[in-house]
């Protein structure tokens, strides 16, 4: 019997990913909260999981010792992974003996950790079903206990003799030499910093005997302790070694939750937005995270609302972005984007609420700074529009941008036209960010970065909808310099709020 | 295996250091008031850096004051030091190479594991007699700085921190441990290795308990204590002792060999980590003060040099930034005191920038920017813990001192006179994005490039953004528009430079109808 998932209600293995690693670094997620949650974002949550693992994110929220528990759960659980590799690597018996108890110790203490979680959502009240059923038998109960009862020689300091043979093992309950050197240089006026946990040596099977030779009740104990329960927790009932993934799983969890917790911080907004069985993308407030992560406050990012729908006689699903070089239009961008793979795993979304229909696969088309081999840039950016283009539909994503400035501006509109209006007739979502004005107008709608043109062509950060556009706003040189009376005072308050 | 730091130990103070702007060093010539020093050019590139970073503490200044005050007053102990210190780089670049040798004959060796282990000991050797170089020469820097008598803390702080490290039972015991070592590892045939189980029964870090020549017997039983602990207790200590107690032993027949001396390797590798990090660490504390006496070398000539002209100079007071203070009285410029042929006919002005900022006007070549590097090489020697030439003088911290000077002296056509102002105000801009409150910012003929009403007015926004930042300006100007505007600021003072033979090079403030131009 396996033991179950605490990110997935069905397997993951033959789903269709939602969106490319490299898609995911291009909305900014790559760099907060990180390319170690990136194969799990990838991945995504079907409809029945987002609910549950909503109710993760919550109870995480809400219930710190929650997140304690979790987060020394995961550490058994990659201790066990461990454990039971080496168990499976080792031939002397009384080294398996030894690896046996220490990986029924860390199971008991694993299992004991995850049955006080509070049950919140399916996925979590899977994971207490399925101990509920384990930790009701009679002989877990008597392995638990026998597994208390033997005492583990994890941290035990041994010396050996050596080369000469007979090689002589003796247990050592001093100070051990390594800490010695520490204790003198700290008397020398030294500070010691922990470091990277020291390398280890793997001794002679016949060690293991040895070791039991030293203390042979407590090898007895050990011994009897595998030849009763390894049959129930490696071979058949209950395989130890299906509880193991949860370590990577708590891992994602804690990871986002530290993410989420370091934007509540800042004072960013956090919510779940509504799954929605229509075919709508309405956010209030959204942000873009990877400013956060540059360092901007609260008050220095301008949210922005999203209201992308698709039925009921409304056609607003894919648009051009236009406007002001440095008015916010990329930024937009990811913040939508952003906002769609986390709200797709579950996770609560940069923004003050909404609601957002189940996507099924996420796109982006940014510009690729890598080699072109010999297609040339233009040639590279058709090739991946292309894929977009046809996997094209209803549950699609697809957030480009600047996508064809690889060819010049006739060619460029052309190609731009031809793919934004296939994206907005299959009834994909999303936005297209462009310089080209021409492009605007037309039956693909369009927003724009708002300039205030009355204060210097100051950038509000707002995108709004319009017709069409015009104008790039070049800016003047005083006020690329920022040394106009106004832009001083405007640095001066900068200044004082840091 | 963790790592070990020893406080560092600093003769310039340590803390957060103030900064001036990319341009300044050059547009205030201290390389030329300092090239013709009897000093090596890394020792004038030290100078120049430290002074390029003024410390943001009165104390660390007026600690470097008072250790400069030492040297003046005992030559020997800069020259001593210098020696000593040399003498630690030396230790660490002839560790390096006898490495660097040791390692291609241990590569070119045909290795079987008793080999590499033989190699193993004499590393460890290597490294134990490079633990008793460092350790002897931090005695040294100790027993030398304890034949003075003065008072200045770095240099009090420098010999406790040696004597820390080098009295003591602890620093014994290394010591004893590093002399056994680099004495008996390579004669020794059995050793004791120790470690801690992990939870796969591996051993964690082994590392050296003991070792021991012991000719052809059965083992020993018995015996605990940590770091040879056994190998240095005097007989008296011994014979006190109680026989150490039996432990119960098991015994392997079946350890191959090779086991043995991987583990042996693994253990002589750790004990010399153990050392190599220790004999590292302390030399580490003291890495900067090679670099910092340079700077004390340089500043001791430089005081040498005026003193031997007859210049008198004198510490500034220092004051915390927030007194926003930069007075000086009777204020020289350093580079004509240094270079003139009659030192004492270089015309003194005073500074005061505590109100906030200066404007300085006056006819060509009447000593304003003489003033405005005289200004502001002495606030910024002072506040590197140097004297300054002045009567008197106080300063108080600046985070940043900025200079804008606008080539006046470059010649440039009229075709390229529209590109020169971008690249003023491009300047100016850079300059802006890194002034912090109480910076000194010194400006020579900034917007002149442009039409002088433009200029002006470009300029004026700049000047008060710099004051309600809460920092000070000196500004050499002939934008006279500015003089009309600021007639009545409190906070700015109005100066003039005399072209007259009577008042030549002095520059005075401006009083009543002379402020309006």
């Amino acid at each position: 019997m396996a033991f179950p998932s605490l990110l997935y209600l069905h397997s993951p293995a033959s789903r269709v990913p939602l969106a490319a690693k490299e898609s995911l670094c291009d909305l900014g997620l790559g760099d907060a909260p990180g390319e170690r949650v990136l194969p799990v974002l990838a991945v995504g949550a079907d409809e029945a999981e987002i609910p549950a693992r909503q109710a993760i994110f919550s109870l995480l929220d809400e219930d710190p010792a929650a997140a304690d528990t979790l987060r020394a759960a995961a550490a058994d659980a990659a201790a066990l992974a461990r454990l039971l590799r080496a168990l499976a690597h080792t031939e002397s018996a009384a080294g398996q003996d030894l690896l046996f108890l220490h990986a029924a110790q860390t199971a008991v203490s694993l299992i004991g950790r995850l049955e006080t979680l509070p049950v919140r959502g399916a996925l979590l009240g899977g994971m207490r079903e399925a101990l509920a059923a384990l930790t009701a038998t009679g002989w877990y109960q008597n392995f638990r206990r026998a597994a208390a009862l033997a005492p583990p020689w994890t941290g035990e300091a041994v010396r050996l003799r050596l080369p000469q043979r007979p090689v002589e093992l003796r247990a050592f309950g001093g100070m051990p030499t390594g800490e010695m050197w520490d204790a003198l240089a700290a008397q020398m006026g030294g500070e010691i910093v922990p470091g990277r946990r020291s390398a280890s040596r793997r001794l002679p099977d016949g060690f293991f005997e040895a070791l039991f030779r030293l203390d042979e009740e407590r090898g007895r104990a050990a011994h009897a302790l595998r030849e009763r329960y390894a049959p129930f927790l490696l071979e058949a009932d209950w395989d130890l070694s299906t509880l193991t993934p949860i370590a990577d799983e708590i891992d994602f969890l804690l990871v986002m939750r530290r993410f989420f917790d370091e934007l509540r911080g800042a004072g960013f907004p956090l919510t779940y937005p509504a799954l929605s069985p229509a075919r709508e993308l309405r956010l209030t407030d959204v942000y873009d995270v990877s400013l956060v992560r540059r360092g901007l406050t609260a008050a220095q990012i301008v949210p922005n609302d999203a209201a992308f729908s698709l039925g009921g006689g409304a056609h607003d699903n894919f648009f051009f972005l236009t406007g002001a070089n440095g008015g916010g239009k990329t930024s937009y961008l990811r913040a939508l984007g952003a906002a769609a793979v986390l709200f797709l795993n579950g996770c609560p979304v940069p923004c003050r609420g909404g609601a957002m229909g189940c996507f099924s696969r996420l796109f982006t088309h940014f510009p690729n700074t890598e080699d072109y081999h010999d297609s040339g840039r233009f040639a590279d950016e058709l090739r991946r529009a292309e894929e977009i283009r046809a996997a094209a539909g209803p549950e699609t994503l697809a957030f480009l941008n600047e996508t064809f400035s690889g060819a010049d501006e006739a060619r460029s509109a052309e190609a731009g036209r031809a793919l934004a209006e296939t994206l907005w007739q299959s009834g994909a979502f999303g936005v297209y960010v462009t310089h080209i004005h021409t492009l605007t107008g037309g039956d693909v709608p369009a927003l724009a970065a708002v300039v205030d043109e009355a204060d210097g062509n100051r950038r509000t950060y707002r995108i709004t909808r319009v017709r069409r556009t015009d104008s790039s706003h070049a800016a003047d040189i005083l006020y690329r310099y920022g040394l106009t009376r106004e832009q001083l005072a405007e640095r001066r308050r900068t200044h004082a709020g840091d | 295996m963790p790592e070990i730091k020893f406080p560092k130990c600093t003769l310039l103070g340590g803390g957060e250091r103030g900064r001036i702007g990319k341009t300044a060093a050059d547009d205030l010539l201290i390389l030329r008031l300092i090239r013709h020093l009897p000093a090596e050019t890394p020792a004038l590139r030290v100078f120049l850096d430290t002074v390029s970073a003024p410390p943001l503490s009165p104390e660390a200044v007026v600690a470097r004051q008072e250790t400069l005050r030492v040297f003046l007053t005992h030559p020997s102990l800069l020259d001593g030091l210098e020696e000593v210190s040399a003498r630690l780089a030396q230790i660490r670049q002839n560790w390096d190479s006898e490495r660097a040798k040791f390692f291609t004959v241990r590569r070119l060796s045909s290795g079987d594991k008793t080999t590499e282990f033989y190699n193993a000991r004499l590393s460890l050797q290597l490294t134990a007699r490079y633990l008793k170089l460092t350790l002897m020469t931090l005695d040294a820097v100790r027993q030398l700085i304890d034949r003075y008598h003065f008072e200045a803390p770095a240099l009090s702080a420098l010999r406790d921190a040696c004597a820390r490290a080098t009295t003591g039972a602890a620093y014994r015991r290394v010591w004893e441990t590093a002399d056994r070592v680099e004495l008996g590892i390579l004669e020794a045939t059995s050793y004791e290795v120790e470690g801690t189980l992990d939870d796969e029964g591996r051993l964690t870090a082994p590392i050296l308990a003991d070792f021991r020549f012991v000719p052809a017997s059965p083992p020993r039983r018995g015996g605990e204590g940590g770091l040879f602990s056994a190998l240095f207790r005097t007989r008296s200590e011994a014979r006190a002792d109680a026989p150490p107690p039996a432990t119960e032993a098991a015994y392997l027949n079946e350890f191959p060999s090779e086991a043995s001396y991987d583990l042996l390797l693994d253990a002589a590798g750790e004990t010399e980590r153990r050392m190599l990090s220790l004999a590292r660490a302390l030399l580490a504390s003291m890495e900067s003060i090679p670099r910092e006496l340079s700077f004390y070398r340089v500043a001791f000539l430089y005081c040498r040099r005026m003193a031997d002209r007859g210049v008198a100079m004198v510490f500034p007071e220092i004051l915390p930034e927030a007194a926003h203070v930069a007075e000086a009285r009777a204020l020289r410029d350093p580079i004509l005191l240094s270079e003139a042929a009659r030192p004492e006919s270089v015309v003194a002005s005073d500074l005061d920038l505590s109100g906030g900022g200066m404007l300085i006007r006056g006819p060509n070549g009447s000593g304003k920017t003489v003033f405005l590097r005289a200004a502001s090489l002495g606030v910024l020697f002072g506040l590197s813990g140097l004297p300054v030439p002045a009567a008197s003088a106080r300063f108080s911290i600046r985070r940043g001192i900025f200079t804008h000077f606008a080539a006046a002296e470059a010649a440039l056509s009229e075709a390229s006179a529209a590109g020169r102002f971008e690249e003023e105000v491009a300047a100016l801009a850079a300059v802006l994005d890194e002034l912090t409150p109480s910076s000194l910012l010194l400006l020579n003929e900034t917007f002149q490039s442009t039409s002088y009403p433009e200029g002006a007015a470009g300029i004026a926004p700049v000047l008060e953004h710099i004051l309600a930042l809460g920092g000070n300006f000196l500004f050499v100007t002939h934008l006279t528009e500015l003089f009309t505007l600021y007639r009545d600021t409190p906070g700015i003072i109005l100066c003039s430079s005399s072209g007259e033979a009577a008042d030549r090079y002095r520059i005075r403030p401006l009083g009543g109808a002379a402020k309006n131009i």
